[in-house]
């Protein structure tokens, strides 16, 4: 996760991408660099999201930051219950068992 | 069943660029793994409809590929990362995205169980397995499906629809035309019966409420949506709804008129052709067509071809000798 694309090579890696478009998503608050030289593998997967979004789902830039904030809290909670499950798969199947009843 | 691309998208081969747009757009709204995370059938028949999508919207390559230039192999989009894959992370989701989103997304009264569970997850356990797991304790089997109401429901657990499944398959001209019933068997053996409505077209796709793959909890079971490919006849073609064919006529038939039996999808019918009948002149059969969207039939075009005897007589030589002596036309005048 560690590699870095520049502006120019961030617009050769994604499709349908320009430098022009790439200054809208970032103006419309879609996209907040987190790097000062350039973008990473997160950013790159969000880059590719907008583009679809914008592309193919005809999204207006106006709506892009509030679709993707829709977007951050979905995987944000599925990643905590996620990790919520994760923690309940190790406790001993006791303690699974009544907390499966508690959710019912 | 031949992967066809414009089958994988459901639509005809002759849909617009905005038509392919539309569907894709339909089917990625349910399958892109950024929209509905969670469901890995959704997400390996969403990676066959954007190979699908990317190669039909390029109009280029859409035309080679009509003319078979080129093949839906090796159309497969390279493995990608979505942005599922990073945001469902410990830093990810509303974290990773400037100081306002931080934390947003998750609920931050659970962070504690990070330091619980310690390792990454069970060893040899994907997520979905643990979803599962965790919530699968009064259900009994294996979720695949989506989730309609993810946990939501409170009391009444978790119900998972079951997932939707697509198949191609393609039906005879006069089945289609007709209607009438037929089977499909899918690859796991298990075959559906399909009702083919009367006039179906190709690319059409049926809907089989509850034919798809089992629901799970109280969810019900998905749909199955089969796409039709419809195949071609030697004797009927079809233009919209109306049935065009190619009827043969002697001379005499051609000359005197009178009635000819033809063929109709419902089988054959008496046509009256009129006295001095030539090629290329249509007859209506008026609803003997294919059934329309508005409920009404189309018609049979009938196009007549005045077809020579095998072999010309004596008989008709001097026939035909005495007669253009006295009675020549031209039938090339005003042509050139």
């Amino acid at each position: 996760m560690s590699r870095i694309y520049s502006r120019t090579e961030i617009v050769t890696v994604v499709r349908h991408l320009t430098e022009d478009r790439l200054d809208r998503f970032i103006a419309a608050e879609a996209l907040e660099p987190t790097h000062a030289d350039g973008f990473d593998e997160v950013e790159r997967a969000r880059i590719t999201l907008l583009c679809e979004l914008s592309d193919d789902f005809d999204v207006p830039d106006q709506a892009l930051a509030m679709v993707m904030s829709l977007v951050d809290q979905l995987h944000g909670t599925r990643g905590s219950l996620l990790r919520l499950a994760r923690a309940l798969a190790e406790e001993p199947q006791e303690v699974r068992d009544r907390i499966g009843g508690r959710l019912r | 069943m031949a992967k066809d691309l414009y089958s994988v998208l459901g639509v005809a081969r002759t849909a617009s660029e905005d038509e392919i747009k539309k569907a894709y757009r339909k089917l990625a709204k349910d399958l892109h793994p950024d929209l509905r995370p969670g469901d890995k059938a959704a997400e390996e028949r969403f990676k066959e409809v954007s190979a699908a999508y990317d190669l039909l919207r390029d109009a280029e390559k859409r035309g080679r590929y009509d003319r078979g230039e080129i093949d839906a192999t090796g159309q497969e989009t390279p493995q990608r990362n979505y942005y599922r894959d990073y945001a469902e992370g410990p830093q990810g989701g509303g974290g990773g995205f400037g100081g306002g989103q931080r934390g947003r997304g998750g609920f931050e009264g659970f962070e504690g169980f990070r330091g619980f569970s310690g390792a990454e997850g069970g060893q040899g356990f994907s997520d979905e397995d643990i979803f599962a797991d965790l919530f699968g304790s009064r259900g009994g089997g294996r979720s695949q499906g989506r989730a309609r109401s993810a946990g939501g429901r409170g009391e009444e657990g978790y119900d998972l629809r079951g997932p939707d499944n697509r198949y191609t398959m393609e039906v005879d001209f006069l089945t289609a035309a007709r209607g009438g019933k037929t089977q499909i068997t899918l690859p796991d053996g298990a075959s559906l019966d399909l009702t083919i409505p009367e006039g179906a077209r190709d690319g059409q796709t049926l809907r089989l409420r509850g034919k798809g793959g089992p629901g799970y909890g109280k969810g019900g079971p998905g749909d199955a949506y089969v796409t039709l490919t419809v195949g071609t006849n030697d004797t009927f073609r079809r233009e919209g709804d109306d049935i065009v064919i190619t009827l043969p006529i002697s001379i005499s038939e051609a000359i005197l008129g009178g009635k000819v039996e033809t063929p109709t999808i419902d089988g054959p019918v008496a046509l009256k052709i009129p006295a001095g009948a030539t090629t290329g002149q249509v007859l209506r059969l008026r609803g003997r067509g294919v059934l329309g969207k508005d409920g009404s039939k189309g018609d049979e075009r009938v196009e007549l071809k005045v077809v020579m005897p095998r072999e010309i007589d004596p008989e008709l030589r001097d026939f035909m000798e005495g007669w253009a002596g006295r009675h020549a036309y031209d039938p090339r005048k005003g042509s050139q």
